[in-house]
């Protein structure tokens, strides 16, 4: 039986993780160490509370009127949810095909595990940080190849509409020119839903 | 206006949508409500559920229920109203600031029920009154039930299938309490219904004991609700705001004519709330 630990479980989210009304269930574990994660608990695999699909199922099934009524449902975020497939997959299994089921994803994961999950999820927010793989390793200590391949293929193997890519301007990490590089970039890719927004440092 | 509340508002508009498609009357209250707001409360997750009732027994009865996509629009809409209000989850995908934190769920042990020392309502009748009241012209509804005397019951015999013990020379003599009020479904129901509701938002550093006083009137409905012993403000208020919207079947006296007639009854339900461990 997959269990995973989950850190956190938001209810009635109307605006931030896509259409309708959504619960965000948030994963424990995250391969990128940002310098403004506000919740570095996430980066430890271990932090968090235990939970079985049928277990979160059990505890999220109490607003399936609302989902059902705003084709709404539940965003997995984290930590990175893509590290979580198995889990997501039988979770799918428990809540049918009228749930909205989203990832809030950096698509910094393995291939395959996107190429697994594809077909279960109804759509992805994708947080690209920057397009320029300098800016992307300062600010996450990590190389984007991955994260820009995987993107690539998900816009080559699907309703590109799916995929809202999230680009930030990061105080002290990218300029405008910078975000407008990389909008640019993603729009070349064929992207075609790009929610730029600026980070606020409190 | 705070997000919560316009959260709230917007969660009521979707439930109203769902009542008014499917024919289910549902009324909802102006919440008056002037503290922090989380969106939802018990009152709220109540009538959610009332509403999941019903469309059960639609669905049971062949008839359709309407609800996929019902208020896709009225969502869009509010959505403007919404961006307007700084939304720090939304500057950045891992701010998680607002969840809540240690994901605690409140869990319930036994819940026992307390025999009740005295019924309220209850007027002492005279012999002469006993023998000239018309059974007929007992109320069937309302708080004011007149079948006298101070009822006392051994404290070791469960609440349910017990016999009071009367008084001498009071109508009790001669009747017999056939049931004892109960919430629908019994008390298997009632943790699922307490559970399923409080624990989202229940407070889940709260530990202890907590006994709830109520009466359930003749019409199944609870009034005088009272948190004689609580664990804390918070879920002490939840709780409370709980029991309002529970209907319980309502004690049931036999009189030695034959006929039953429902009665208001006053009980102590005594609730756990375990320390929770990780």
């Amino acid at each position: 039986m997959t269990e995973e630990k989950i850190f956190g479980i938001s209810r009635h989210r109307l605006t931030t993780d896509g259409e309708g009304v959504t619960t965000l269930v948030a994963f424990s574990g995250c391969p990128l160490r940002c310098k403004y994660c506000l919740n570095k608990a996430s980066w430890e695999p271990d932090k968090g509370r235990l939970y079985t699909p049928e277990t979160l199922f059990e505890e999220v099934k109490i607003d399936q009127l609302y989902f059902l009524a705003t084709k709404g449902g539940i965003t997995f975020g984290g930590g990175e949810p893509l590290l979580q497939t198995e889990f997501i997959q039988a979770f799918r299994e428990l809540c049918g095909s009228q749930w909205q089921l989203l990832a809030e994803t950096s698509l910094n994961v393995p291939f395959e595990n996107v190429q697994t999950i594809d077909p279960i999820l109804d759509g992805y927010i994708v947080d690209i940080k920057d397009m320029n793989p300098e800016i992307y390793k300062v600010y996450t200590g990590k190389d984007n190849a991955l994260a820009i391949s995987n993107l690539q293929w998900l816009l080559q193997h699907g309703d590109p509409n799916r995929i809202m890519v999230r680009v930030p301007h990061i105080p002290d990490f990218n300029t405008d020119d910078d975000v407008e590089r990389s909008k640019e970039r993603l729009e070349k890719m064929g992207v075609t839903n790009i929610d730029e927004f600026q980070y606020i440092i409190r | 206006m705070a997000k919560g509340k316009q959260t709230c508002k917007i969660l009521k508009e979707i439930r109203k949508q769902i009542a008014a498609e499917n024919d289910i009357k549902l009324v909802i209250e102006e919440c008056t409500y002037q503290g922090d707001c989380l969106g939802t409360c018990p009152k709220c997750e109540a009538e959610v559920r009332y509403l999941e009732r019903e469309l059960e027994k639609r669905q049971r009865l062949g008839k359709a229920a309407v609800v996929a996509g019902l208020s896709v629009g009225l969502l869009g809409a509010s959505q403007v109203a919404l961006a307007q209000e700084p939304d720090s989850l939304n500057m950045n995908q891992n701010n998680l600031g607002t969840l809540r934190g240690d994901m605690t769920i409140v869990e319930y042990g036994a819940i026992p029920l307390y025999p009740p020392p005295t019924f309220p309502y209850c007027h002492v009748l005279t012999q002469e009154e006993i023998s000239n009241v018309a059974i007929s012209k007992l109320p069937k509804s309302g708080n004011l039930i007149v079948v006298g005397g101070n009822l006392t019951c051994p404290e070791e015999e469960s609440l349910y299938n017990r016999e009071w013990k009367p008084q001498p020379d009071t109508l009790f003599e001669k009747t017999k309490c056939l049931y004892a009020p109960k919430f629908e479904g019994g008390e298997s129901m009632l943790v699922e219904f307490l559970s399923q509701n409080l624990g989202k938002n229940a407070d889940g550093n709260a530990y202890g004991d907590m006994e709830v006083a109520f009466t359930v009137e003749p019409n199944g409905k609870l009034s005088h609700i009272d948190i004689i012993k609580g664990v804390n403000e918070q879920l002490d208020a939840q709780v409370a705001a709980l029991f309002k919207f529970m209907e319980w079947k309502p004690a049931i006296w036999e009189l030695n004519s034959g006929e039953k007639i429902p009665f208001a009854c006053q009980c102590v339900q005594k609730l756990h709330f375990p320390m929770i461990t990780h």
